[in-house]
């Protein structure tokens, strides 16, 4: 019980000295408690602890009691019931799990000896729906911001040990938690390396976010596109993992990252699997329109009323032109300026209070855009078609996703401005041969050229299960075909006709 | 760094060259040109009509219209240009109208700038006026309406489901340039206040010769198109009147060449329903199909023969009876022709066939 | 030469860069210089000439395969280094040459039809820095590019063949073989011309993964491509008459001026919009190829030769007049016609006779 301060004499003055330099440290802070359980000097033991770190039932229920009896660290540790406790002398590890929330229990004040109890407090937000995407059927499950949480929501869905966890500290200040998970077996070892690699390289403060984290490792920061997939859900997650996918984890943050992705992938939402096969293609088809539609549409307009006056058949040439006749800015000025209303109108919507967010809604939207029109500053025409457009980029199931959509418009409709029609055709040409030099992880992003059979199963559209029999090869996972034995429809018993 | 510089340089000079670097066409700030009408005004000169709409927010568009001389169908438009509000464009080009002064002397002048300008589309509808196409465009009635479009749906509907043949610049074109054809156009006349359709209007290359009117139109109609849709009255030989309507037909020309000439046989089948029929007994009788087969068929046969002869005499060839003898003869010769058609041979078989006869027999 | 693993493509995908290569701008106004001396008759010459440029497909397949690498292989191992380079170098030159005049054939266009006052040199700055991108990307990007250019326009393209075809005048195309040899002949090395493209294969053999599967598809796409030809030729045919598609020069375009929607009139601005698609595939293949060869020769970075020849082209397009772009069009013209249906076959065979000797001496 007494420390080896005199056995091993001059040395341990420096360890001495540095025991005393955690101390003094952290006694810095507040609420960093330093205490004796008894009055009298020489009787221990010392606890230090974070107040506010700890949870303070379990430091009553589970470890006081124990010391009452003036017992040996060894003997402490197999009788106190608190799954982590680590035996050490190392001044680093000792800040370190203080940091997470670890007792030090010390026999004498000067001890290097510690035994570090695990009685963190880990209150968080219950799991519950999944804030940003909400899905009209289906699993609601979403991930809440404590990484061992989300871990468990995950391997409940695939209780198989192939799963694995390489977890990973990131960032200078805020020592996040980062867990790399994948399949084993199926996943590509060379994407694994890759992540990790990425992760260790990068270097930063704080990562507040699984956001900051993946733009860091991205293949092309510069690109409007996102290369990976941030989600709430898990059901999603467990689904891209036994395709070979690979999900990273960060502490504090509710959205997962899925890596590598394509760019097909950004239509695909979970619910298209509840419903039948048909019904659900028609919806993702939907989607691709959309999406593509409210890219287009704006410059269309922008264009035709520019300078291709022509292309407007005889019986909208009323519509068009008496809709604009009393418009003293032109076309481009007009959609320019009712594009960044809605987005005015969207973010305001974002940081308002609810309660005045709902009648600042009727407000913005309604009215606002009534008046403009009743103005003359701009065309009605022109109102519901911009207002059409940004109704249509919310369709896409991953939120940085329709934000993508919303931006390329801009420089598409002042392409237009400049070129007409050709602009508009430019910009498109411009954007389609940068989804193709876009890489996600080194795999191709635009998984429409090559045409691989498996991108019919699952990815451009969806067929039943009984026909999706091969894991997406663009990510080349090592297990090429998934577990079949789906049946077709069964032969109908067709018991009239006999 | 070699990039950067030339991007830099890109973008400042696209910038420098101010936000519009093509003149714009916007919408509501220029004058389109919707229809416009062309005559003779004495030597070398054509009178030119144009008519374009104004849009005025929450009110009917109003038509405007100008009139001016030149030598020129451009010059006509850069004079009008001087009193337009807006700059004059003619991609809304819809309709274009020849008196009847001008098409006599030729239009190939003014179809020849619509073919070359390559803002103008090629099926704008084309028609010859009986008079003057100024006073045409400018009758008051349609101020408030807009009387361009008004002639060209009206040409279009006429042709779709009635007597006219299909026709636009494209169709004229190929019929003028075509070795062995003469091109036709509808005819339109003012009557009091209003615009109607009386025929056909048969040009002997781009000159306006003679007209054809509607009975006669039905005729031509059906040798040279096919109808998909139409109603037609025939009267028979013991005064029953007939109706037919939804009448479908098609036509194949069938040429032989019999000692160096050409002899043409045409056969035309026409399938129809009896809408109409009204017998001067006034008894109900009912009606004997095949015979009545069989008379309307004769009549259109004698008619069609009529026509053709008229269009011999004329020396004029709107069924294109030479081009289709080109492609048969491969020794075909343009004079040689012409001293072959007035007198060629022409058969015309027709066969009628009434489907139904409405719910009573 | 063998390329890393990962920049080859699969052998499929050679259908579609064959196909980019052939399908330029000169489908558009083909059809008037083919039918110039062998009339109507000229889409025999076309199948004729699609039959020539499998045989050239099978040569040049034979010669890459024998040497097991691009044409600077080739030459390098019949000719020497230094001799080989001089002649890779002219090969290259008329790349970048036929690329030019893509170019400036599709700047014509866009300011007749489009924008008049639109300078040469934004248009083909526009144009370049897009083929800059796309070809600073590799090869599977230009691929990717090539891929899209037969999805999108082409077959919605080919779809609208729909509305010409309604009114087409198939009669037209009689008598057939009316006209000499000489000008069949004539019509023949006319669609010579407009089928080429097919000698990229040179450049990006080995880039190919497997090279004997894949050829199959370059057939298969010659076969395509000479089968759109004849079908754009026949549809032309049968919608003008012959004198009206000489006065023509774009007759491809002129026809899609007919296209009528509910909701959209004149569609040809929008066909050379997209038009754009098929041009700037075209010319990132060609220039990918030129950029590659030059680097091979003369062993510098392949940007740096892009951007050369880019700024080059920009100043070109400016300074040039019509009359020098007749020049440059014959030019090129006669370059392909005997560079690659000339000296490619006399290449083969001194290959063969080369490798004999190795094997026996």
């Amino acid at each position: 019980m007494t420390t080896k301060k005199d056995l091993l004499g001059a040395e341990d003055n420096s360890k001495s000295n540095k025991n005393q330099n955690w101390l003094n440290r952290l006694s810095k802070s507040n609420d960093f408690v330093h205490e004796q359980t008894s009055l009298k000097e020489e009787e221990p033991y010392w606890l230090s602890y974070y107040r506010t770190l700890i949870s303070s039932d379990i430091l009553h229920k589970d470890v006081l009691p124990f010391l009452q009896e003036q017992l040996s660290l060894e003997e402490l540790k197999r009788i106190i019931p608190v799954e982590v406790i680590i035996f050490t002398n190392d001044p680093k590890e000792i800040i370190q799990n203080l940091m997470r929330g670890f007792l030090a229990l010390q026999m004498n004040e000067d001890d290097e000896q510690c035994l570090l109890i695990n009685i963190a407090n880990s209150k968080f937000r219950d799991v519950s729906v999944s804030m940003m995407e909400s899905s009209a059927v289906g699993p609601q499950v979403g991930f809440i911001e404590e990484i061992d949480t989300n871990i468990n929501l995950i391997r409940k869905r695939l209780p198989v040990p192939e799963l694995l966890v390489i977890e990973m500290k990131v960032g200078e200040l805020s020592k996040t938690n980062v867990a790399v998970i994948y399949l084993d077996g199926i996943a590509d070892p060379e994407n694994v390396n890759t992540v990790v690699q990425r992760i260790n390289d990068v270097q930063y403060d704080h990562i507040q976010d699984s956001a900051y984290l993946s733009s860091m490792i991205e293949d092309n920061s510069n690109s409007l596109f996102p290369q990976s997939i941030s989600t709430e859900r898990v059901d999603r997650v467990a689904a891209g993992l036994t395709e070979g996918k690979i999900i990273i984890a960060v502490d504090g943050s509710p959205n997962l990252v899925i890596v590598p992705i394509t760019l097909f992938e950004a239509f695909i939402a979970m619910e298209d699997y509840s419903y039948s096969w048909i019904i659900g293609n028609f919806f993702r088809l939907l989607r691709y329109v959309a999406l593509y539609l409210s890219t287009i549409v704006s410059p269309m307009y922008v264009a035709i009323m520019t300078y291709h006056y022509e292309l407007i058949p005889a019986p909208l040439l009323e519509t068009l032109v008496g809709s604009r006749a009393s418009v003293p800015f032109p076309p481009f000025l007009e959609a320019f300026f009712l594009e960044i209303m809605i987005e005015m109108v969207k973010e305001a919507g974002i940081r308002l209070p609810f309660k005045i967010g709902q009648s600042l809604g009727v407000v913005g939207g309604i009215v606002i855009g009534q008046a403009v029109v009743e103005a003359g500053l701009t065309s009605n025409v022109l109102l519901i078609l911009v207002g059409l457009g940004t109704l249509a980029s919310y369709t896409a199931p991953i939120y940085k996703f329709s934000n993508t959509i919303r931006f390329i418009k801009f420089p598409v409709i002042i392409l237009s401005q400049w070129f007409g029609l050709f602009g508009v055709f430019l910009g498109h040409q411009f954007i389609y041969v940068h989804l193709l030099r876009l890489t996600s992880l080194g795999r191709p992003y635009l998984s429409m050229f090559p045409i691989r059979t498996t991108s019919f199963q699952d990815l451009w559209f969806r067929l039943p299960f009984s026909k999706q029999q091969e894991n997406p090869t663009t990510i080349r996972p090592q297990k090429k075909r998934k577990a079949t034995g789906n049946r077709e429809n069964p032969e109908p018993v067709n018991d009239f006709y006999e | 760094m070699a990039n950067r510089t030339l991007i830099g340089i890109w973008v400042t000079i696209f910038l420098l060259s101010g936000c519009s670097l093509i003149p714009t066409n916007i919408v509501n700030q220029i004058n389109m040109n919707q229809g416009a009408g062309y005559d003779w005004a004495g030597k070398n000169t054509i009178k030119g009509t144009i008519t374009f709409p104004i849009y005025k927010k929450d009110k009917p568009s109003t038509t405007e219209v100008k009139i001016s001389l030149g030598e020129t169908s451009k010059e006509i438009w850069s004079n009008i240009n001087n009193e337009s509000r807006y700059p004059l464009v003619s991609g809304q080009l819809r309709v274009v109208l020849f008196g009847e002064s001008l098409a006599k002397k030729g239009i190939t002048d003014v179809v020849d700038t619509l073919n070359r300008d390559p803002s103008i589309g090629s099926i704008i509808q084309m028609a010859v006026v009986d008079g003057d196409a100024s006073e045409l465009l400018k009758i008051e009635k349609f101020k408030t309406e807009n009387v361009s479009l008004f002639v060209q749906e009206m040409l279009d509907q006429s042709m779709k489901s009635d007597n006219l043949p299909e026709s636009n610049l494209q169709t004229y074109l190929f019929q003028f340039t075509q070795n062995g054809q003469d091109p036709y156009l509808p005819l339109i006349k003012q009557i009091e206040d209003n615009i109607k359709i009386i025929g056909i209007a048969i040009l002997k290359d781009d000159r306006y010769v003679f007209p054809i009117f509607m009975e006669d139109a039905f005729t031509l109609k059906c040798l040279v198109d096919k109808y998909k849709q139409g109603l037609q009255r025939f009267t028979l030989e013991n005064g029953e009147m007939v109706v037919l309507d939804n009448l479908r037909s098609k036509v194949h020309y069938q040429v032989k060449i019999n000692k160096g000439r050409p002899e043409f046989t045409i056969n035309l089948k026409m399938k129809t329903r009896l809408q109409e029929f009204t017998s001067p007994k006034k008894k109900r009788v009912a009606l004997d199909k095949k015979h009545i087969q069989k008379e309307i068929a004769g009549q259109l046969e004698k008619n069609s023969l009529k026509l053709i002869k008229k269009f011999q005499k004329h020396g004029v060839d709107p069924l294109g009876l030479g081009a289709k003898y080109r492609e048969h003869d491969r020794s075909f010769n343009k004079k040689k022709w012409k001293r072959f058609y007035p007198t060629a041979k022409v058969h015309v078989h027709v066969n009628v066939n009434i489907k139904q006869t409405g719910t009573v027999n | 030469m063998q390329v890393n693993k990962r920049h080859q493509v699969s052998p499929y995908l050679v259908y579609f860069i064959v196909y980019n290569s052939q399908v330029g701008v000169g489908i558009l106004g083909f059809q008037r210089t083919i039918a110039a001396k062998a009339g109507y008759d000229a889409w025999i010459g076309v199948i004729v000439a699609g039959c020539f440029v499998q045989v050239f497909i099978w040569i040049m397949y034979k010669l890459l395969e024998k040497a097991d690498g691009d044409i600077v292989d080739v030459h390098s191992k019949v000719f020497g280094n230094i001799l080989g380079s001089v002649l890779s170098f002219i090969i290259m030159i008329y790349y970048w040459l036929a690329s030019v005049s893509v170019l400036l054939g599709f700047i014509e266009i866009i300011q007749v039809w489009m924008f008049p006052t639109l300078p040469s040199w934004i248009i083909c700055s526009l144009i370049l820095g897009l083929v800059y991108y796309c070809v600073s990307g590799g090869f599977r990007i230009v691929v990717g590019v090539s891929f899209l250019s037969f999805i999108f326009p082409q077959i919605m393209l080919i779809v609208l063949y729909i509305f010409p075809l309604r009114e087409a005048h198939f009669t037209n195309l009689l008598p057939i073989m009316n006209h000499s040899f000489n000008d069949m002949f004539d019509a023949v090395k006319n669609s010579m011309y407009t089928l080429a493209g097919t000698e990229a294969l040179l450049m990006f053999y080995p880039f190919i993964r497997d090279a004997k599967s894949s050829k199959k598809f370059a057939h298969l796409a010659v076969l395509f491509t000479t089968l759109l030809y004849t079908v754009s030729a026949i549809v032309s045919f049968t919608f003008y008459s012959e004198s009206q598609i000489k006065e023509t020069i774009w007759p491809e375009l002129s026809l899609i001026k007919i296209i009528r929607l509910s909701y959209l009139e004149r569609f040809e601005y929008l066909y050379i919009s997209m038009y754009l698609i098929i041009v700037s595939a075209l010319l990132a293949l060609l220039l990918w190829c030129s950029t590659r060869g030059l680097k091979r020769i003369l062993k510098k970075k392949q940007k740096n030769f892009l951007i050369i020849l880019s700024l080059l082209s920009v100043v070109i397009s400016q300074l040039i007049n019509e009359q020098f772009k007749v020049v440059l069009d014959k030019y090129v013209t006669q370059m392909n016609l005997w560079i690659f249906y000339g000296y490619i076959p006399i290449l083969l065979i001194i290959l063969t006779i080369l490798r004999r000797r190795k094997q026996n001496g």
